[in-house]
């Protein structure tokens, strides 16, 4: 079942827009990049105040705002935390974000959390699972969801279903909307041997509200190589190009520059989101569905 | 086929001891090993616990050193995982964890140099709340004042240790300059750490202004913290001291 987006204070523009990271707080605040929206891990404000929530009040009159969540662990078999849901309920109802998004991922069990996105099992069980989260999520929150698609290092043997299609058919049947990571797709692809470009050309128009941008790195082993999703980096060229095929089709989406750790100044990741907004204005003429 | 719950227990287990039986036996086998594989996972879980644990305790890092401080991060992440998504609590058991630790023995002060430091990130993250003191102060009678139980910043914590905590915990900040040397016998440390206009701060105090400010905490009226403040410290200059508190905005209400 799905719920309308509550209609928040400043819906999240189709335009590019950066993660605020508490290391930028105070270049934020005092030269207010020209970018259109910023994006925060909702689990840092959790706290009952200081800084982290003080800065979030300054900025919201300027920027819309959106909440990504690392943590809430939708396809752990434990219960979802109450508490966590609770908190999160708060923030969304003080806050109003134009946009509140979790991962296909899980990141606890056994009352024990990992803090890494850890991959399902892409088997009947696991959608079904899945898919009862998202609506329990979402009925809680009052709100509709945006799942992330994962960055995988590994596959399951039981594994039956594609991920694009496991990510898509939970979006069918929980109402929830996609936040499409194409550096996660970039790097999963060449992890499996798999078609990037096949891949993001499967998710229908209409599911897909939101876009993240990220670096990876790479591992070399003697066996073989890895990426990793280290957001730690500029955007890959070959993300870019994928990026450039996406917008193409879909049209115009609100963009993320994602990069969490190795920070640069605020200047360097401002010029990544100026980058995503040119090219959101030269290739993203498609018609909205 | 495991259900969904075994596989995640599975995986769990292994990234808790790094053994990859059973757990490997799920993973597809396809050009890298499921070893190197799950080995991704398990370094990003203890290398992201490890950089929390190093974020929170500058100093403990500065004392005991990298390599050191890496083997207790990773024995603490085996040992005391997290309990919550919210990894800004994940360091609450750490001071306890060095005092309790085996290997740490010669090292008695780390655990109250540690409780500095995690005091330090609960006042960063504590609810805020304007002080309202002045105002009212000003319209109560001067003779009410004993019976008043004031009310500290959300933020403060008061410590005490039997080693100058304070003083090694200065020495061992990034930047410091000078004598790194703390004689253990300088005698114990009572410190008041807070969250204020200026930041956090981290402030010596007086056996007298310990205990006024404990006793405040408790929620004992004024008189019966000035009394046990007096009697620790029969010099303590207790008018001074309150509006100092006030001042800086330690003490935010009354009731």
């Amino acid at each position: 079942m799905t719920r309308s987006s509550a209609q928040s204070a400043q819906s999240i523009p189709a335009n590019a827009g950066i993660g605020l990271r508490a290391e930028h707080y105070q270049d934020v605040m005092d030269t207010r990049p020209a970018v259109g929206w910023l994006e925060v891990h909702s689990e840092n404000y959790f706290g009952a105040g200081g800084r982290p929530l003080r800065v979030l009040e300054r900025l919201r009159g300027d920027y819309p705002l959106s909440f990504h969540g690392v943590g809430l662990s939708l396809g752990s078999t434990d219960p979802l935390s109450a508490e966590h849901l609770r908190r999160l309920r708060e923030l969304i109802n003080r806050f109003e974000p134009g946009l509140v998004s979790e991962h296909l991922a899980w990141t606890s069990a056994g009352g024990i959390h990992l803090n890494d996105l850890l991959p399902l099992p892409y088997t009947e069980e696991a959608l079904t699972h899945f898919v009862s989260r998202v609506v329990q999520a979402q009925d809680y929150l009052g709100r509709r969801l945006l799942i992330e698609n994962p960055s995988t290092y590994l596959t399951f043997v039981e594994s039956r279903i594609p991920e694009h299609e496991f990510l898509i058919e939970v979006a069918h049947r929980s109402g929830c909307g996609i936040l499409l990571d194409v550096n996660n797709v970039f790097v999963s692809a060449r992890n499996h041997g798999l078609d990037a470009a096949a891949y993001l050309d499967s998710i229908p128009a209409g599911l897909v509200e939101e876009i993240h941008l990220a670096g990876h790195v790479r591992n070399r082993f003697e066996d073989g190589e890895i990426l990793i999703d280290s957001h730690s980096r500029p955007v890959a060229a070959e993300v870019w190009r994928l990026y450039g095929r996406i917008v193409t089709r879909l049209g115009r989406r609100p963009t993320l520059i994602e990069w969490d750790a190795d920070l640069p100044p605020l200047d360097v990741l401002v010029g990544e989101a100026d980058r995503a907004e040119r090219i959101l204005v030269e290739h993203g003429h498609a018609l909205a569905s | 086929m495991p259900s969904l719950r075994d596989l995640q227990l599975g995986l769990l287990d292994y990234l808790r001891t790094g053994r990859p039986e059973p757990v490997a036996a799920a993973v597809r086998p396809a050009g890298l090993a499921p070893e190197r594989r799950l080995q991704i996972h398990r370094n990003n879980v203890l290398g992201s616990l490890r950089q929390a644990l190093t974020d929170c305790f500058p100093a403990i890092l500065a004392l005991v050193g990298d390599e050191f401080f890496a083997y207790l991060a990773y024995d603490y992440a085996v040992h005391h995982p997290p309990a919550e998504a919210n990894l800004n609590r994940y360091g609450a058991g750490f001071p306890d964890f060095l005092g309790n630790h085996a290997r740490l023995a010669e090292l008695p002060y780390l655990r109250d140099v540690a409780a500095l430091e995690w005091a330090r990130q609960e006042a960063y993250h504590a609810a805020d709340r304007p002080s309202a003191v002045l105002g009212r102060l000003a319209a109560t009678d001067a003779d009410r004042f004993g019976e008043l139980v004031f009310l500290l910043h959300p933020s403060v914590r008061l410590l005490r240790s039997v080693y100058p905590a304070l003083r090694i915990w200065e020495v061992n900040q990034p930047g410091h300059e000078g004598d790194q040397a703390v004689n253990l016998d300088e005698g114990p440390s009572r410190t008041l750490v807070a969250r204020l206009e200026a930041g956090i701060v981290c402030v010596a105090l007086s056996a007298g202004e310990f205990l006024l400010l404990s006793e405040i905490a408790a929620g004992r009226p004024f008189q019966a913290a000035s009394d046990a403040a007096l009697a620790a410290q029969p010099r303590f200059q207790l008018a001074e001291s309150l509006q100092r508190w006030i001042g800086l905005g330690v003490i935010v209400d009354f009731s």
